[in-house]
């Protein structure tokens, strides 16, 4: 099994990097690596970032690194995601993608087979342009809004390499349409509709099999689980506390320090995590970390 | 419709016993519980019709004459006393005192223990609890309190209600017999 990370500066500017979002990349990696040591893993970045990870000494914890060398007219400041779907959309065998700040703690190998896996169903809210957008409207092919539940792809499980390609590209044409329209009025409630709701009404559409790692569906608007659950999801809420974890909104509140959350208690736990690995010595990585990387 | 002062009105800009009170600007508002007006004190009638409101495309007066609510005292009979205008009046729009359930809104931060995955120094696997927050927005207390519910029941032109309102207001400094409807 392929696993893929995409890694891109969409600032251009070396403010871009931070020392959690780095550390999260790398927990990810080293934590998938620990419970998956047969998995091909590969990541992409833009060449600053290649260079950014290269002076940091951790481009060989990867399998492969590809430098990203896309030229789509896509506002990626705004739609800060856009080369993920490029990089589904070049897709050549089964494969799987995994954010940046997602955590696996098990071993899902006899998950993944012939259905479609996501992270889990969550509901719309302000975080996504609804059915009156406009700008939706005039799109070539408008995104339809037949269900009302979007798709998290913090983790993204694509067996079927036809339905990942037309997935990715769909996504890909529809944010180069966008940014074509709104310029720099873009927000991200454009690419949340192109890249996760539009995954779940193919897959509605299409009548694709699909599965989520969490039963119960999560709500954008309390920013946390609710009681209701899809008919589709894997684990029980208490279950998937234990077998993955994705960050999401709480790196903001990480950042900040705020009321149940801690930056410095965030870094150890990771560093923690990276450890179990024993695939890098966590002195040496925070010593470059603090050489390399300003931001916190 | 306006109120004329009977005897000597005694203004910065001099007395006159034509005294003329104009009620302008009433601005009717119950979202904040409030009739506001402005009442406009002329010399004479004459001089409150050259300086009445002019609308779009009327002809602008070459002057207009509104006599400053400063220093002005009334002589009316065996009556002498100061008077004091507002320059904005206010009617409050209050109902009657009533127990009123108020809620009060904040926003809330919840907790839950749940079991994770951490690691210990050796790097092998425990499973501990941590302390997963959330804030939420709603109703953190209710209680009883007594207001004045805003009273949307009125009735009539409400320059007619600004004019009552500003004779009571007149009554309380001057005789009630010297203020006359013009």
């Amino acid at each position: 099994m392929t696993v893929k990370w995409v890694y891109e500066n969409v600032t251009g500017f070396d403010a871009f990097y931070s020392k959690l979002n780095i550390v999260l990349l790398i927990t990810s990696l080293c934590l998938w690596k620990k419970y998956h040591p047969r998995h091909t893993t590969v990541l992409y970045v833009d060449k600053s970032t290649y260079d950014k990870f290269f002076n940091l000494d951790i481009i060989y914890l990867w399998d492969r690194v590809e430098i990203l060398n896309y030229t789509d007219r896509v506002n990626r400041e705004k739609l800060w995601a856009g080369c993920k779907p490029k990089v589904i959309s070049q897709s050549k065998e089964p494969m799987l993608i995994i954010d940046h700040d997602f955590l696996i703690f098990k071993n899902i190998d006899e998950l993944l087979n012939d259905e479609v896996i996501y992270s889990y169903d969550e509901d719309m809210s302000q975080w996504y342009i609804n059915s009156n957008d406009q700008y939706n409207k005039n799109l070539k092919d408008p995104i339809k809004f037949i269900q009302d539940k979007a798709a998290n792809v913090s983790f993204l499980y694509l067996p079927n390499v036809n339905f990942a390609r037309d997935y990715g590209q769909q996504t890909v044409d529809r944010l180069i349409e966008f940014t074509a329209m709104l310029g720099d009025n873009l927000n991200t409630g454009y690419l949340t509709i192109c890249e996760q709701y539009q995954l779940k009404e193919l897959l509605y559409i299409n009548k694709i099999k699909h599965r989520t790692l969490n039963k119960n569906i999560y709500s954008c608007d309390k920013v946390q689980f609710k009681q209701e659950k899809n008919n589709i999801g894997i684990w029980e809420l208490e279950e998937s506390f234990l077998y993955y974890k994705h960050y999401g909104v709480d790196k903001r509140r990480i950042l900040d320090n705020r009321q149940g959350y801690n930056y410095s208690d965030t870094i150890s736990y990771l560093y923690r995590c990276i450890n179990s690995s024993k695939l890098i010595n966590i002195e040496y990585l925070d010593n470059k970390l603090n050489n390399n990387i300003s931001n916190k | 419709m306006a109120i004329r002062l009977d005897g000597i009105l005694n203004t910065v800009a001099g007395a006159t016993t034509g005294s003329y009170i104009r009620i302008e600007y009433v601005k009717y508002m119950p979202w904040v519980g409030t009739i506001e007006y402005t009442p406009m004190c002329f010399k004479n009638e004459l001089e409150a019709n050259m300086s009445r409101i002019r609308y779009f495309g009327d002809e602008l007066p070459a002057a207009t004459f509104p006599i400053p609510h400063m220093s002005m005292s009334l002589e009316s009979g065996s009556f002498t006393g100061d008077l004091d205008i507002e320059y904005t009046m206010t009617i409050p729009l209050t109902g009657s005192l009533q127990d009123v359930n108020i809620k009060h809104y904040g926003t809330t931060i919840n907790s839950a223990s749940v079991d994770v995955t951490d690691f210990d120094d050796d790097g092998n696997e425990v499973t501990t609890q941590e302390l997963m927050t959330w804030e939420e927005f709603g109703i953190v207390s209710e209680s009883i309190e007594q207001k004045h519910p805003i009273d949307l029941s009125r009735n009539g032109s409400l320059l007619s209600q600004c004019y009552t309102h500003l004779k009571e207001t007149l009554a309380e400094q001057i005789p009630a017999e010297s203020i006359l409807d013009v």
